[in-house]
């Protein structure tokens, strides 16, 4: 017997950037893909905790990008350059992403546009940018938006968390239409409450009913890390090369309650 | 930000007449004072005063006199 069989959810010889990678969500991305093959490009603004990202990662061909996505003109001449060194890019995860919890009548401009500008700016031009003839694999490739649940559903005080992520379900949508001529996809992955760094710091504003009242809110109890990495790797790969500008609902159940 | 410009600060942001705060009053006699209210404080003692308090510690005090002290030594 020697059947040859080629892994459609190995991600050898594809090249990703994940941005967020020093922490959280992002961090478990990176770590997963680099398991399945990819080489993957750490973006993060802190070089000393991408380092601690880089030593965990499986294989060989990963880079640290240190740079602030807040500078959006400044991320196709970024990535250009990632691109020149080690590669065209055939994926991009934009995990980087900040949450406020912010009655309206306190938001102002500046709150406004800091977490707008992280979650959704920033997405919109890394996404423009892969697409870039100088950058993107000839081969095609995947964009992925981590979004949340509160793209889909809501509470009080979120506002523009909410409004940041909803929006990243439109930008998918357009750009795959336009960029699935270069069999470039793009997708959003909306997970629902993950234990994370930045959970933690949520709940500490929170008292201990309303800590037990989350956890009931999801049928499978609060989502780890690997929940999220394991719907980003399946999406980077060849197994999701027929999806589209959809939005994957990875929650343990949280929007069927 | 002295102690003194927190109350009419407060009553400004969050749409309350002059005077429905007081120091000694209890917090659970105030109506307006919701869980918007608490969330706001929060995020008002954060810009203000770089301190970030947790959901634990306000949930204890009982009167607004005992909800500034967590400010402590951060008033100017």
């Amino acid at each position: 017997m020697n059947k040859s069989f080629s892994n459609p959810f190995s991600l050898s010889g594809r090249r990703v950037l994940v941005t967020g990678a020093s922490s959280g969500i992002g961090r478990g991305i990176a770590i997963l893909i680099s398991q399945l093959g990819a080489e993957v490009i750490c973006n993060g603004r802190n070089e000393k905790r991408l380092e601690e990202t880089l030593v965990n990662l499986a294989g060989t061909g990963h880079a640290t990008a240190k740079f602030d996505l807040n500078d959006v003109e400044a991320i196709q001449p970024w990535m250009k350059e990632i691109s020149q060194q080690h590669g065209r890019l055939w994926g991009v995860v934009h995990a980087a992403g900040i949450q406020q919890t912010l009655p309206a009548a306190m938001v102002s401009k500046e709150k406004f546009d800091q977490v707008f500008t992280t979650n959704t700016k920033a997405a919109f031009f890394l996404a423009k940018s892969i697409f870039s003839p100088s950058i993107r694999d000839e081969r095609g490739g995947s964009i992925i938006f981590i979004s949340s649940v509160m793209s889909l559903v809501s509470q009080a005080a979120i506002s523009t968390y909410s409004l940041s992520k909803a929006a990243l379900s439109g930008l998918s949508k357009s750009l795959a239409v336009e960029f699935a001529p270069k069999k470039i996809r793009v997708n959003c992955i909306s997970p629902a409450y993950i234990k994370t760094p930045l959970l933690d710091n949520m709940m500490k504003k929170w008292s201990e009913a309303q800590v037990k009242e989350l956890v009931k809110r999801h049928p499978l109890g609060i989502g780890e890390i690997q929940d999220v990495a394991y719907a980003t790797s399946f999406l980077l790969s060849d197994a999701a090369r027929w999806i589209t500008g959809t939005n994957l609902v990875v929650d343990g159940g949280y929007t069927t309650l | 930000m002295k102690r003194s410009e927190v109350i009419p600060e407060l009553e400004d942001l969050l749409g309350f007449e002059a005077g429905t705060i007081k120091e000694e009053a209890n917090i659970a006699d105030v109506p307006q004072w919701d869980s918007m209210a608490i969330l706001s404080f929060i995020a008002f003692v954060e810009d203000q005063f770089d301190l970030v308090l947790e959901g634990d510690q306000i949930a204890k005090v009982k009167t607004f006199k005992q909800l500034f002290d967590l400010i402590g030594d951060k008033f100017e």
